[in-house]
């Protein structure tokens, strides 16, 4: 499969008053598997549709390998999908859905037999070709939803949230299928999800998006380290956000007024420190240094690979923290020190409005 | 309904569908097939084909028959070319007044028979429309087309819209993503809404009697005619014949749609 370069240039929507898309650019290199990532609402599906050509943008361009291809009708795209809802056809057997997009291009009757037949081995559903997709679990009917959209080698592979309508225990099996596909295909692909352990997994590089519009671009680990705003922090999973101010070269935590050692290059006036929960440490009263607050231990919870506390700041703060099991654990009620250890924060400006 | 128990419940069904429905066709079968009704007998003296062959002797039996299905014929063609577009309109795009648009389609069964036939009648005799198979089918659409245009609402409103972008993802155009992906998920819905319009038209006697004629006497007319000449016997031996047809086409359809999917468009309405 000759993998495509996708461009997104300047892609507008509007409804009416609501703007769903605004100036999207993106570059998606042959073979990047891209993840769209967002809340409910924030453009990513629409953005999707307008790749596949469901919807027409108001303005820019999608060009496919150097063409335009902004005014050509979703069927003449020679892209593939993977639906949230499946969307298998309840009258096809598993082999005749496979099938069906080799039968409307017209390939030889052998041709489509072996097509079909790896396409399905490849998503191990070689022995259930005669079934309906009726007769399967959810994870089933969505690698029959998988192997249908690449057997007729697609020039892009989107998948619109496709491991939503899964029971949690086989969505990562799901997820393992898609990522071992794609990476053997070496296929362009574009993932839409709200899910961002998912894109964490899964992507070669991650868009966040909110309100229309792409507010991060980068690898996985580029978003989930330095999240450009409190918006993305918070999206991608930091569990402590602490709201502090920043003025005369130092951030003071804005209820304390402790001041916080980190990297505030650039930055000024109100903003937020985020900091995961297995980035903090734990230590007993009375440690003395830089970055710590003395908290009361609220509640504890065993997770058996590690603990989850509860700690509460007399100012009214509250933090949870990680930590691995086998070390000092602190009872209910203890005081504590808490460390955040200035290479492990993050400040980000605050945004102006509420996401 | 919780203290009576099961067997009462199903006893009463099974009674309700012999005294309802098997009773009256059992006693028609018998005047049919029978003969020598001398005193207070249940059941006829001896057994005959002799009323068949006077009704084949009295009656154009083959011209009345072959009139009956090409009127039902048309009059499912002509149902099916309104209730197809306007089942997917109503199913598919928001229009205003949806609810009273519905209501309307449904009128003409709200009503009785006899009147809307009166009105049919006075259009026909003014425009000449009486006598001819084209005229009773159009008449027909009238009761055929409420429970045709509900039935396939229902099925166009369960056509999965995701299926159809599917469909156009994989390379479906708009006329192969019809025939390929849209009209066999519709099917089922689609014949049972001809087997429905179908059956309104074969089975129909008030308005076909306001506006038949000579060259246009269906199967019903001709039971009532029979009737009115004074062969009860004769009557009842045309109705067989037309219960006939009514029986095979009811079996066939039966075999190839669910049931539920029949029920389907009522249920939704």
């Amino acid at each position: 499969m000759t993998p495509t370069r996708l461009i997104l240039d300047h892609i507008g929507k509007r409804w009416g008053s609501f703007v769903a898309l605004s100036d999207i650019r993106l570059d998606v290199p042959r073979g990047m598997f891209l993840s769209l990532l967002g809340p409910s609402g924030c453009g990513k599906t629409t953005l999707l549709r307008v790749i596949v050509g469901a919807l027409t943008p108001d303005g820019g361009r999608v060009m496919v390998d150097g063409s335009d291809v902004t005014r050509l009708p979703t069927h003449r795209r020679n892209m593939g999908m993977v639906f949230q809802s499946f969307a298998l056809f309840p009258h096809l057997s598993v082999a005749e859905n496979v099938d069906f997009p080799l039968s409307v291009r017209g390939l030889s009757r052998a041709e489509r037999q072996q097509r079909v037949t790896d396409a399905l081995r490849m998503v191990h559903l070689d022995m259930l070709a005669e079934r309906y997709p009726r007769e399967l679990s959810g994870g089933q009917q969505q690698r029959v939803g998988l192997a249908r959209a690449i057997v007729y080698r697609p020039t892009i592979l989107l998948l619109d949230e496709p491991l939503s309508n899964l029971d949690a225990s086989l969505r990562e099996e799901m997820r393992i299928e898609i990522s071992q596909v794609t990476r053997q295909l070496d296929i362009t692909a574009v993932y839409v999800t709200h899910d961002q352990r998912e894109a964490l997994a899964l992507s070669d590089a991650i868009a966040v998006m909110n309100r229309g519009q792409v507010v991060q671009f980068g690898t996985p680990e580029e978003i989930y380290r330095f999240p450009r705003n409190d918006f993305i922090a918070h999206f991608v999973g930091y569990a402590n956000a602490l709201p502090v101010v920043i003025a005369d070269g130092c951030a003071r935590i804005e209820a304390v007024g402790t001041v916080l050692q980190a990297d505030i290059a650039g930055l000024s006036g109100p903003a937020t420190a985020f900091i995961h929960a297995g980035a903090i440490v734990l230590e007993p009263a009375g440690a003395v240094g830089a970055n710590r607050l003395d908290c009361a231990v609220a509640d504890i919870a065993f997770m058996g690979d590690h603990v989850e506390y509860v700690l509460r700041h007399p100012a009214g703060l509250q933090l949870k923290a990680q930590v691995p099991v086998g070390t000092l654990t602190h009872p209910r009620g203890t005081a504590v020190s808490v460390l955040l250890a200035p290479d492990k924060l993050i400040i980000v400006p605050r945004e102006t409005a509420p996401a | 309904m919780r203290n009576v128990p099961a067997g009462v419940l199903r006893g009463t069904l099974v009674l309700c569908f012999v005294l309802f429905i098997t009773l009256p066709l059992v006693m028609v079968l018998l005047e049919a097939f029978g003969a020598d009704w001398f005193g207070a007998r249940m059941l006829p003296g001896s057994w005959t084909l002799r009323w068949f062959a006077w009704a084949a002797q009295t009656v154009d039996l083959g011209g009345v028959l072959f009139n009956t299905a090409e009127i039902a014929l048309l009059a499912t063609v002509f149902t099916l070319v309104l209730a197809l577009p306007a089942g997917w309109a109503i199913a598919r795009y928001r229009l205003p007044l949806k609810s009273v648009l519905i209501g309307a389609i449904l009128f003409p069964r709200m009503i009785p028979e006899i009147t809307f036939a009166l009105g049919v009648a006075r259009i026909f005799y003014a425009i000449h429309l009486t006598n001819t198979a084209v005229g009773i089918a159009l008449a027909h659409v009238i009761l055929a087309a409420p429970f045709a245009v509900v039935v396939l609402i229902s099925t166009f409103e369960g056509l999965d819209p995701r299926l159809l972008e599917a469909g156009a993802v994989m390379g479906c155009g708009p006329f192969r993503l019809f025939r390929k992906v849209t009209l066999p998920l519709a099917l089922p819905g689609i014949v049972a809404a001809s087997l429905f319009a179908f059956l309104a038209s074969y089975n129909d006697f008030v308005l076909t009697l306001m506006v038949y004629g000579t060259d246009t006497v269906t199967l019903p007319v001709q039971t009532y005619l029979s009737l009115g000449n004074g062969y009860l016997s004769v009557a009842a031996a045309i109705s067989t014949i037309l219960l006939v047809p009514s029986l095979l086409f009811l079996l066939g359809m039966l075999r190839m749609v669910n049931p539920e999917n029949l029920l389907g468009g009522l249920k939704g309405a």
